[in-house]
């Protein structure tokens, strides 16, 4: 995918802040990541939780954005750590961070750390994804 | 089911998960990618993602992590959602009109002090028994 406004990844070293943005959920936003994973279990919605999964997915649309990748970039691999809940309604900081960048054979390979905290400065998620890029 | 939502009682090394069967459409695909923002054209563009090495549009990686997480979810409870890990592997990209089965099992049980860690494998395969992912995921039970 290219993206005019995004950074080429050739161009950026460890330690580079991908994005960095904040969020807060609102309940619709809960309504429509149940809706789109057909999540029908009882712990979220009413009770106000956020799903840790939704809390994840936020700063990966947010590097995806903000990195040019090559098409057949491919994502190999994730961790990732549930660290507190997320509350509707609670803001949150979302950081990725460029780890790593190195070749395996023909391919360059990036790994990304991700860090999400809550408004206590508190991570409520930490992530680490491997992308391989052609 | 107790107060933190976890439903699995019997929690002894090679017990099952109960598994997760989903659909992946291309609809519920456009929601996620509306849902988490991310509108890589490879998820959502057919025209775009058939001129690339794809072939064709396919499933954003963390919509099968998330059925993977909803598995977790409904076994676990808020143990998962406040103290869950997952090391995982995309092996095989998910399309739409596939079916996905998610399935977990618990293969070792740490016990420290009052506290107990559940370790589990985790999969998810296609209608082909094609792995998709492949993984391992964690859960800290609290007051065990």
């Amino acid at each position: 995918m290219s993206d005019i406004n995004a950074a080429h990844y050739a161009s950026m070293e460890p330690g580079y802040v991908i994005s960095s943005a904040r969020y807060t959920f609102s309940p619709k936003d809960v309504e429509a990541y149940l809706a789109a994973t057909e999540d029908v279990g009882d712990l979220f919605g009413e009770n106000g939780i956020v799903p840790p999964m939704a809390v994840a997915a936020l700063p990966m649309g947010a590097i995806s954005d903000s990195i040019s990748f090559p098409d057949g970039a491919v994502h190999v691999s994730q961790q990732m750590e549930f660290c507190d809940e997320v509350m509707v309604g609670e803001s949150v900081v979302c950081t990725s961070t460029l780890l790593k960048k190195h070749k395996r054979g023909p391919f360059n390979m990036l790994t990304l750390g991700i860090e999400v905290k809550n408004e206590t400065e508190t991570v409520v998620y930490y992530g680490k994804t491997s992308v391989l890029l052609p | 089911m107790d107060k933190s939502g976890r439903k699995i009682t019997d929690l002894r090394e090679g017990v099952e998960l109960p598994p997760l069967v989903k659909s992946v459409v291309q609809e519920n695909i456009n929601r996620y990618a509306e849902a988490a923002r991310d509108f890589n054209p490879i998820h959502i563009d057919e025209e775009f993602a058939k001129k690339t090495p794809a072939g064709g549009t396919i499933a954003h990686g963390m919509l099968a992590l998330a059925y993977v997480s909803q598995m977790m979810t409904d076994a676990f409870g808020l143990d998962w959602v406040a103290g869950g890990k997952l090391d995982i592997r995309f092996k095989a990209p998910a399309r739409p009109g596939d079916t996905l089965t998610v399935s977990g099992q618990i293969v070792r049980i740490d016990s420290n002090d009052d506290r107990k860690t559940v370790c589990c494998d985790v999969t998810c395969v296609n209608q082909k028994d094609e792995v998709v992912v492949l993984g391992k995921a964690e859960v800290g039970l609290i007051g065990d």
